[in-house]
Parts: C-alpha cells; sequence; structure tokens
C-alpha cells in the first residue's frame, strides 16, 4: 500500500504530501474497520442505481452500498424495533459523503425503510456507475433475530427491505 | 480464464491504483479505492483476492 503522494506515482497515496490523510484513506479506513472478520452472504441491488454487497460480521449484517449521486444523506428508519422493541434513531439525518463508508445505521425493523436522498438525483446505469467507482455511501447493520435486511430507498422511499440473501 | 481453463486458479492483485493525474479526484480515487476492497477482498469468493493485495490508492 503506497501511503503518501509521489511513491507510487504522481498523485497516489492515501495521505499528500503534506502527511495529510486524503479521502482514499478515510474510505481504507471505514472499510477496514466496518467489515474486520465480515463474511460475505450476498449482492443487493436497489433502485436508481443503488448497489452493493451483504456481509455477515458477527451474526449481524452489514450492508455495503453504492450509489451514483453526487451526495447523499441517510436517515434511519423512524419504526420502532420489532424484536427488541428499541426505538430506532427517530428521523436521525447521516451525511453520506461518497470518501466514507460510514456512518452505520442502525435499522433494526426489517421492514423499515432508510431514504437515501441525492442532491442531483441522477440516476445512472448500475454497470457503468459499478465501473467508473460510483462510491461507496455507506455502511448500515440491521439487527435482528432472523437478520433480515431493512435498507434502503432512494429519494422518494419506495424501496423496501429485502430479505436476507439466501433465505 | 474461463476460457482457456483456468476459472479454478485464484489471482493475486499486486497492485490497484487510479493517479489524481489521470483525471480522477480524490473523491473518486477514494470511491473506486473502497468499491476495490469492499469487492476484491471482502466480497464473493470468486472475486477474492486470498492470497495477497497490494493497493497504492
Amino acid at each position: 500500500m503506497v501511503l503518501r503522494e509521489g511513491l507510487g506515482g504522481p498523485s497516489y497515496g492515501l495521505y499528500d504530501t503534506e502527511g495529510k490523510p486524503k479521502p482514499a484513506c478515510t474510505a481504507y479506513q471505514a472499510i477496514a474497520t466496518g467489515l474486520a472478520g465480515a463474511r460475505w452472504r450476498g449482492p443487493w441491488k436497489g433502485p436508481e442505481g443503488v448497489r452493493g454487497h451483504v456481509f455477515d460480521r458477527a451474526g449481524q449484517p452489514v450492508l455495503a452500498l453504492w450509489t451514483p449521486a453526487a451526495k447523499g444523506k441517510i436517515s434511519s428508519p423512524s419504526e420502532h424495533d420489532r424484536f427488541g422493541g428499541r426505538r430506532a434513531d427517530h428521523g436521525q439525518q447521516h451525511d453520506v459523503d461518497r470518501a466514507q463508508l460510514g456512518p452505520s445505521v442502525a435499522c433494526r425493523d426489517p421492514c423499515a425503510r432508510a431514504r437515501l436522498g441525492t442532491e442531483n438525483g441522477r440516476a445512472g446505469r448500475p454497470d457503468r456507475d459499478w465501473a467508473h467507482g460510483a462510491g461507496v455511501r455507506a455502511g448500515a447493520q440491521t439487527v435482528g433475530r432472523r437478520m433480515a435486511i431493512g435498507i434502503a430507498a432512494v429519494d422518494d422511499g419506495s424501496a423496501q427491505a429485502g430479505p436476507w440473501p439466501g433465505q | 480464464m474461463d476460457k482457456y481453463g483456468d476459472s479454478h486458479k485464484q489471482i493475486w492483485i499486486t497492485e490497484v491504483g487510479w493517479s489524481l493525474a489521470d483525471g480522477v479526484n480524490s473523491q473518486e480515487q477514494a470511491d473506486l479505492l473502497a468499491q476495490t476492497l469492499v469487492t476484491a477482498l471482502f466480497g464473493p469468493r470468486e472475486t477474492q483476492g486470498r492470497e495477497g493485495f497490494f493497493g497504492s490508492a
């Protein structure tokens, strides 16, 4: 891993020439932390070009999402926890910067929705966006005995939770 | 690899990187690194470079 610009060629590296972390450093750190010990369970594909992968980490699902939008927000669901009775972060908005995999959003109801708003609403073709790096948007977790996934929607919140892959 | 009967072989990813000098910006550079890590290192087994990974962002 080239850590600093210049060592691997022009403009490569996780840190700039002054030693400051670049967005790639943040992304790397978020992924290394968020997916440490995770096991891949299946792909996930949503509307508007949003796609990602579902992972299982210590029995809890973790979802890594991509979207073609330049910037956006993701809000945690406003429903009660179906299993434990705890309320999720009601309406709390989380900035979703394309340089980060986080913050993680707890979605405790498998039927809950998480809204992913976009700045310009642009929808791209998944293949193109995949090929050109549409951007990792968020790591999201769900908690539940059956580990059903309760993520994600784009713009109008029309997308709803899907089942845990393979179940 | 499928065509030549090498689909069973593992791939060692020796280097990945996207230079800012090639027209990507720092955010896109982060995106590409993140997608590569998620897909290749943590993703489906058939796409994993389990033996090693060397990246340059």
